[in-house]
């Protein structure tokens, strides 16, 4: 796997906690919310994998409930304490990143 | 709405993946069902299963199951239930014979062997479930595995004849024993599993045998019938068995 690859799956692991933190909440419109800030590059599928890690770290925890629609039973996610303080280390972890990364690439464009 | 025959195969492949990988089967239950409700959205809105997953089905299944627990318990269970199944089997099958008597190479032989066949279906769902081979080449896979354990039964057989190993001789009260344990380890298994299989798969092999062998018919009539009984019960079986999962899947589907 690219290393970009795994820098994207990280940034992601943190932004579908950041989206779960809002609210309860389920894959498809996880996946939306992700789409609208920009994640095109993203595909569908590939926030499953990264739910069932967070799911597995006691990040998050599930419920299925019935779909309004009537469709499929869905399965909606909840953020715990656990997963709470992590985001809060994402936060910290990225702002302090992004920082020195914008820095050097603005200075490099000079 | 109902999902495409594309996103079903996915999901299916997906599912067999997963359970011969060793995975809890509910964990993959709730995986697939997760992906069903996403699918279901994503096809309302026209996307296709190939854009959805974004990588070959294999890379995805492969990043689905390496966040999958391996699940041991679950395995050594089945092993264990398919262990009595397989010694039930054979401890029936030597007590319903005219001499029963069974050697320390049968005794250990067959369990193993059943064992290794398990773990042979297991690596052939896993590799059929993650790649997209010509229905020739499936079906060629499939007889082959099929195959198998006849010609290692019959190695067994043959190696058990050349090779003396100490022979266990069942008198008339070790053989009314023997029926009593197969039968209820049948009884046991199919009431855990929910299913009749094991008790249907004995029914239909030894109990025309057992009846046939008292009727006065001679040694060839005796065996034309008893296979023929065997050949159309097992077909029956199996028809049947199609006829509940088509409708079982179309009830999951409707649902």
């Amino acid at each position: 796997m690219s290393s970009s690859t795994q820098i994207l799956k990280g940034i992601l692991e943190g932004c579908l906690l950041k989206i779960i933190a809002k609210g309860e909440t389920y894959g498809y419109e996880m996946m939306e919310t992700l789409h609208l800030y920009g994640f095109t590059m993203v595909s569908e599928g590939s926030i499953y994998p990264l739910l069932l890690r967070l799911k597995k770290d006691g990040l998050v925890t599930t419920s299925n409930k019935n779909t309004p629609s009537g469709g499929p039973k869905r399965k909606y996610y909840v953020l715990t304490q656990k997963g709470q303080e992590e985001l809060n280390g994402f936060k910290e972890n990225w702002g302090s990143i992004s920082k020195s990364v914008n820095k050097l690439l603005r200075e490099e464009g000079d | 709405m109902e999902l495409s025959k594309e996103s079903l195969d996915f999901l299916d492949d997906l599912k067999l993946y997963l359970i011969s990988s060793g995975k809890n089967e509910e964990e993959v239950k709730e995986v697939v069902e997760e992906l069903i409700d996403h699918l279901y959205e994503a096809e309302k809105k026209g996307k296709s299963v190939k854009t959805i997953i974004g990588k070959t089905p294999k890379e995805y299944m492969r990043a689905i199951a390496k966040e999958m627990a391996f699940d041991s318990k679950d395995l050594i269970k089945y092993i264990t239930i398919f262990i009595l199944g397989a010694f039930a089997f054979l401890i029936l099958s030597n007590a319903l014979s005219i001499r029963p008597q069974i050697s320390l190479l049968e005794l250990i032989g067959y369990p193993v062997l059943f064992v290794l066949f398990l773990f042979l279906v297991a690596i052939v769902f896993n590799y059929i479930s993650s790649h997209t081979l010509s229905k020739r080449k499936e079906a060629f896979i499939y007889f082959f595995t099929g195959c198998t354990p006849l010609i290692l039964f019959i190695g067994l057989l043959l190696w058990n004849q050349s090779f003396k190993t100490p022979t266990f001789h069942l008198g008339a009260s070790s053989t009314i024993a023997s029926i009593i344990i197969a039968m209820a380890i049948f009884i046991g298994v199919s009431v855990w599993s929910k299913t009749w299989v094991l008790i249907i798969i004995p029914t239909l092999i030894y109990l025309p045998q057992f009846i046939i062998n008292h009727t006065t018919l001679n040694q060839s009539m005796k065996l034309i019938f008893s296979l023929s009984i065997l050949f159309i019960g097992a077909v029956l079986f199996a028809f049947f068995s199609l006829l509940k999962t088509r409708k079982a899947k179309k009830k999951e589907n409707l649902s």
